[in-house]
């Protein structure tokens, strides 16, 4: 083969959309593109650009003037905010603390937006340290914000584990109401134990939506698996309250969503779009995707492989690790869903409940020595449910 | 209208809207700002506290702002209310189960006084999605009738992927706009 030729590339481009998206997409850029030119016709915006262009010196010079004195009267109102939080502030301290870190922010805001509006005289360098400044100076505040939060909020989750069935079934039935009742239709298409442990909700939601979805739901003890031909890939799969099951989805598909999963083991195949996870204790994920989310979990482990970094929020005892997956025609799966190479993007998680620089308590790596070893599909047969 | 109102507005440079992109998360906002604007949306981070992409869009100025959606987030968004011109609120139409929660943030939303005069842009988006929810259906479940006669609002089915519609949305609210504020006044 080709040594320069990247063939993950050169499959990207032939697989990852069909050919019709690629049309439509051509159709829209071509739009874009005049109106790209249009606004260049336009006389009055031409005119600014060729002043700017003409002395971008003088532009620079008032930018640089204004944001850094702006930067400067920030800086020295958010030290006098810190200095503030050290000194161990009362209740009304820190409510008011709160509402000034706010409005810091908001100022933060203003010279991000200064920063974006200027930026097609900034030379890039000016533009990018101008843009990391910003971001610097708001994750600063933000983290300072984080600080101020009641520290019950953070427990809200762990507490739900400790009185389990109570809360789980509450927040069952206000969520679900729409989804409930549209599943009706297809119970037995998934051979699901039907489990309706929500009757109230039946009168809640008339408008009940739309019944075609592809998912399986409301199941305990059992072994589950759906091959490429059970998986529809323009459609996305849901998984939804399930306990002790282990799941093996062999194939590809747009969108997974995950929610109330006790002592799961998930292993799935690429999912070309995004991965939402809610509600899940202790269980286990095999994932490969181009976005995942992870809220309200507990002592689960990821075995990942993404396009951008994983977020968790809410969430604690997570644990993460490379993809490892094995079933039959995987590779042809992950090419076309442009997810074959590991990114390392698997242990870049961001905890947005936690914006400190210091690494999040509530995530961390698997080690190596207590990953689980994947040895192809036949694992499954050799097992009588988890 | 005098004719001073209208030269003074054609004089104006920059015709500038401020355009709230909201929304839960997931639902694909940062992923419709980057392809509006010709961005890669191959590797898109979910969102951390906020990013302003300024742009032009016909002889407009669009300032959007994009706004994470996470539960962690969403309590700052009225941080970002203040002279907004509009509103994109955009919804996973294959995510039928926080259907619920995106009604109520919604109503939410447009309870707000700041927002009253803000022009509503309802993106349906993932429409690429077997069997994802009409816009027809998703301004059922999201009971968008009981909306005050005075909010100018439009739902459109999109798809940040293909690109479909994408434009249509945004033609109708920043002309919608435009009426409003650069012509009735
Ligand atoms: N299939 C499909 N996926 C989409 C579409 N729009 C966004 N996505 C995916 O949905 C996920 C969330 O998108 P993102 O823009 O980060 O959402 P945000 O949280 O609202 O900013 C990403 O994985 C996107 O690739 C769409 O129209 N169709
Ligand atoms: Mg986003």
């Amino acid at each position: 083969m080709d040594p320069n030729q990247n063939p993950s590339q050169a499959y990207k481009k032939r697989h990852f959309r069909a050919a019709t998206l690629e049309k439509k997409r051509a159709v829209m850029e071509e739009r874009l593109q005049s109106h790209y030119d249009s606004y260049l016709r336009d006389s009055t915006i031409r005119k600014s650009q060729t002043a700017a262009i003409a002395d971008p010196r003088e532009s620079l010079d008032a930018f640089l003037a204004v944001f850094s004195q702006r930067r400067e009267e920030i800086c020295v109102c958010f030290a006098e905010k810190k200095a503030a939080l050290l000194s161990s502030p009362n209740v009304e301290d820190v409510a008011s603390l709160k509402v000034e870190l706010e409005s810091l922010l908001l100022e933060v805001g203003k010279l991000q937006k200064l920063v974006a509006d200027s930026s097609f005289y900034l030379p890039t360098y000016t533009m990018q340290s101008a843009q990391a400044t910003v971001t610097k100076l708001k994750e600063e505040v933000e983290t300072a914000m984080s600080d101020l939060l009641p520290k019950r909020k953070f427990s809200f989750r762990g507490k739900s584990t400790t009185t389990k069935t109570a809360s789980f079934q509450g927040i069952q039935d206000e969520q679900n109401a729409v989804v409930n009742n549209s599943f009706q239709g297809i119970q037995d298409k998934q051979d699901a134990v039907v489990n309706n442990s929500s009757p109230g909700n039946q009168d809640k939601q008339d408008d009940a939506v739309n019944p075609s979805f592809q998912g399986i739901q409301d199941m305990q003890d059992a072994v589950l698996v759906r091959d490429a031909k059970d998986l529809e890939e323009d459609r996305e799969f849901r998984l939804s309250n399930l306990s002790n099951c282990r799941v093996y989805l062999q194939g590809k598909f747009t969108t997974l969503y995950v929610n109330k999963l006790r002592n799961c083991h998930v292993y799935a195949g690429p999912v070309t779009g995004s991965v939402l996870i809610e509600e899940v204790q202790g269980s286990l994920f095999m994932l490969a995707s181009h976005q995942i989310r992870i809220h309200s979990t507990t002592a689960t482990d990821f075995y990942l492989r993404v396009r951008s970094r994983p977020i968790v929020e809410y969430t604690k005892g997570v644990r993460f690790a490379p993809y490892a997956f094995h079933y039959s025609g995987i590779e042809k799966d992950l090419q076309a869903a442009n997810l074959m190479e590991e990114t390392g993007l698997w242990e870049s998680v961001d905890d947005f409940r936690w914006l400190r620089a210091v690494q999040s308590p509530n995530w961390s790596v698997l080690p190596s020595d207590q990953r689980i070893s994947m040895e192809g599909p036949s694992q499954f047969e050799a097992e009588n449910g988890p | 209208m005098g004719l001073l109102t209208i030269i003074k507005k054609v004089k104006k440079k920059e015709k500038e809207m401020r355009i709230l992109m909201v929304g839960l998360d997931n639902a694909g906002k940062t992923t419709i700002v980057k392809r509006i604007n010709g961005e890669d949306t191959s590797s898109i981070s979910p969102t951390l506290g906020f990013n302003i992409k300024t742009m032009q869009y016909n002889s407009f100025r669009l300032n959007i702002w994009d706004v994470g959606g996470q539960k962690t987030l969403r309590s700052y968004w009225r941080n970002y209310y203040e002279q907004t011109d509009g509103m994109v609120w955009v919804v996973d139409s294959s995510d039928l189960r926080r259907l619920n929660d995106c009604r109520h943030e919604l109503h939410g939303l447009l309870k707000q006084e700041k927002l009253a005069g803000a022009s509503l842009l309802i993106f349906a988006n993932k429409q690429d999605i077997k069997g994802a929810m009409t816009p027809q259906e998703i301004a059922r479940v999201l009971n968008l009738e009981v909306m005050d006669g005075s909010r100018h609002w439009q739902i459109i089915g999109c798809s940040a992927v293909t690109g479909e519609g994408l434009l249509a949305g945004f033609d109708w609210l920043v002309s919608d706009i435009g009426s409003r504020i650069y012509m009735l006044e």
